[in-house]
């Protein structure tokens, strides 16, 4: 988005991932943003922008408000990691607030979510009449459509998963460390046909928070601020009726006005972040905003090119799918700590100056295109 | 329209009529459930769910039935289904022929 001030991110918080028993949602999210102020060099006063994503096992504005005496001059609930970075980026690019909170936190792997209904809006029970449970079965049908239409196969798509294993193998803060192989993926049972329990990303507890500020507050934070170079967004409620349903449209309108008002090219990214709570969705990521051509992205990223080392990683964290089910807080997180240079093991460092996050809402309702970068202040 | 709505989505009217269609579609794309997550499903397994397009250009989230193995671009045509709890629910099943899959 042009004519805004910029906003820089300061801090960044994770609390544990995974399963971590005796927490509430909110008690995760608080953890992560006392680690985030910490990093930002700010306290609670600094804030004058605060977003609190609801979630399942936490995520009300008011008691997490209260639980950290937060006084700030524009509060609110959101529903999506983009609603609350989009939320950040208008309050801080308008000059309405300085330094912007963001947090997230949920029990859902303790208390067992099993994400029972699907996203399709149909309406009372209509979905769950025909046994079309979990979000998981948009991907489904996606993927099945790719393969009648481009001659993709099953075990194309398991670049995506073999891809973030490894990365996560390399990940202390990620839940599924354990490296996976072609022939591995292919053993792995369906759960929804194609897709494989691999495919899926699994629920985790945890938290993550953010720290956003404009020039002026990113000045007093004393640790590296990461720039948003650019940002761009859109959004699209059409599920089934939309002539192209099966390939996520909707995020066409984010790549074209990103690519279209800013200076920078796909070729720039070094790094690319995709929220991946299904693999399929790397695939419409890659070619939606341009990275391959339309109905090839499951030949591209064939070959190791998308893994760390490759010619465009994506998740050097081992993503949402292997590292942990924060629906795209985490990906912010290692965006900024892959910029800062400030990643644990070396062989998951990935050369980077440019870093592109691509986000998402439920049903890609939502999309937000983020592009970070080293420029300081 | 289809899925079923309270309302058009472009003028917003709620002022909705039925009509007949023909029964006969072409499928867009099919999943198939090998876990249940719902225990009156369990006993079906593994089944298939699909995106049919009606002929009229109406799109539905639904069930393929007594379709061994389905193929993206199938004609099929309606049949209808009892659900626990009473009522019946429109499902799928093969017509035979490869439609034009939009």
């Amino acid at each position: 988005v042009e004519s805004l001030r910029p906003a820089y991110i300061v801090g960044v918080g994770a609390s544990p991932q995974g399963k971590v028993p005796g927490h509430s949602g909110d008690d995760l999210a608080i953890w992560a943003l006392r680690l985030a102020l910490e990093d930002a060099k700010c306290t609670m006063a600094d804030l004058d922008g605060l977003a609190v994503q609801q979630s399942f096992g936490g995520g009300s504005l008011a008691e997490i408000g209260h639980r950290i005496g937060a006084e700030p001059r524009v509060s609110l609930n959101v529903t999506s990691h983009t609603e609350a970075l989009n939320f950040a980026l208008m309050a801080i690019g308008s000059g309405i607030c300085e330094t912007v909170g963001i947090l997230y936190g949920t029990n859902q792997k303790t208390n067992r979510n099993s994400f029972v209904a699907s996203t399709y809006h149909t309406g009372g029970n209509y979905s769950a009449a025909y046994g079309i449970f979990s979000p998981g079965a948009t991907a489904a049908l996606n993927y099945r459509r790719r393969m009648h239409d481009f001659g993709a196969t099953e075990a194309q798509l398991g670049s995506v998963a073999i891809a973030q294993s490894k990365a996560a193998a390399l990940n202390p803060l990620a839940v599924y460390r354990q490296p996976l192989t072609l022939s591995q993926y292919l053993e792995t049972p369906y759960v929804i046909e194609p897709l494989r329990v691999v495919d899926f990303a699994m629920v985790s507890d945890g938290g993550f928070a953010i720290i956003l500020s404009g020039r002026d507050g990113a000045a007093r934070s004393v640790s590296e601020a990461v720039r948003v170079a650019f940002w761009a967004t859109s959004s699209s409620f059409l599920e089934l009726e939309h002539p192209d349903a099966m390939y996520h449209p909707s995020l066409k309108r984010t790549a074209a006005e990103l690519w279209g008002k800013s200076s920078y090219k796909p070729g720039d990214i070094d790094l690319l972040y995709v929220q991946d709570a299904f693999t399929p969705n790397v695939l419409a990521a890659l070619e939606n905003y341009g990275f391959c051509e339309f109905g090839t992205a499951h030949e591209w990223i064939s070959g190791g090119r998308i893994e760390i080392g490759g010619a465009l990683p994506v998740n050097a964290n081992g993503g949402q799918n292997r590292m942990t089910y924060m629906v795209g807080w985490q990906n912010t997180h290692d965006a900024v700590c892959q910029l800062r240079r400030k990643v644990e093991m070396k062989e998951r460092r990935v050369e980077c100056d440019t870093v592109m996050c691509t986000y998402t809402s439920g049903h890609w309702q939502e999309s937000l295109a983020v592009i970070y970068d080293r420029t300081g202040l | 329209m289809g899925p079923p709505a309270e309302n058009c989505s472009r003028c917003l009217s709620m002022d909705l009529d039925w009509i007949e269609v023909s029964g006969a579609g072409t499928v867009i794309s099919y999943a198939t459930y090998h876990k249940a997550w719902n225990s009156a499903f369990e006993l079906i397994l593994p089944y298939t769910i699909a995106i049919v397009e009606l002929d009229e250009g109406v799109r539905l989230l639904t069930d393929l039935v007594d379709v061994a193995a389905p193929e993206v671009g199938e004609r099929v045509r309606v049949a209808f289904e009892p659900r626990d709890g009473g009522g019946v629910v429109p499902v799928f099943s093969r017509l035979g022929g490869l439609g034009d899959p939009r």
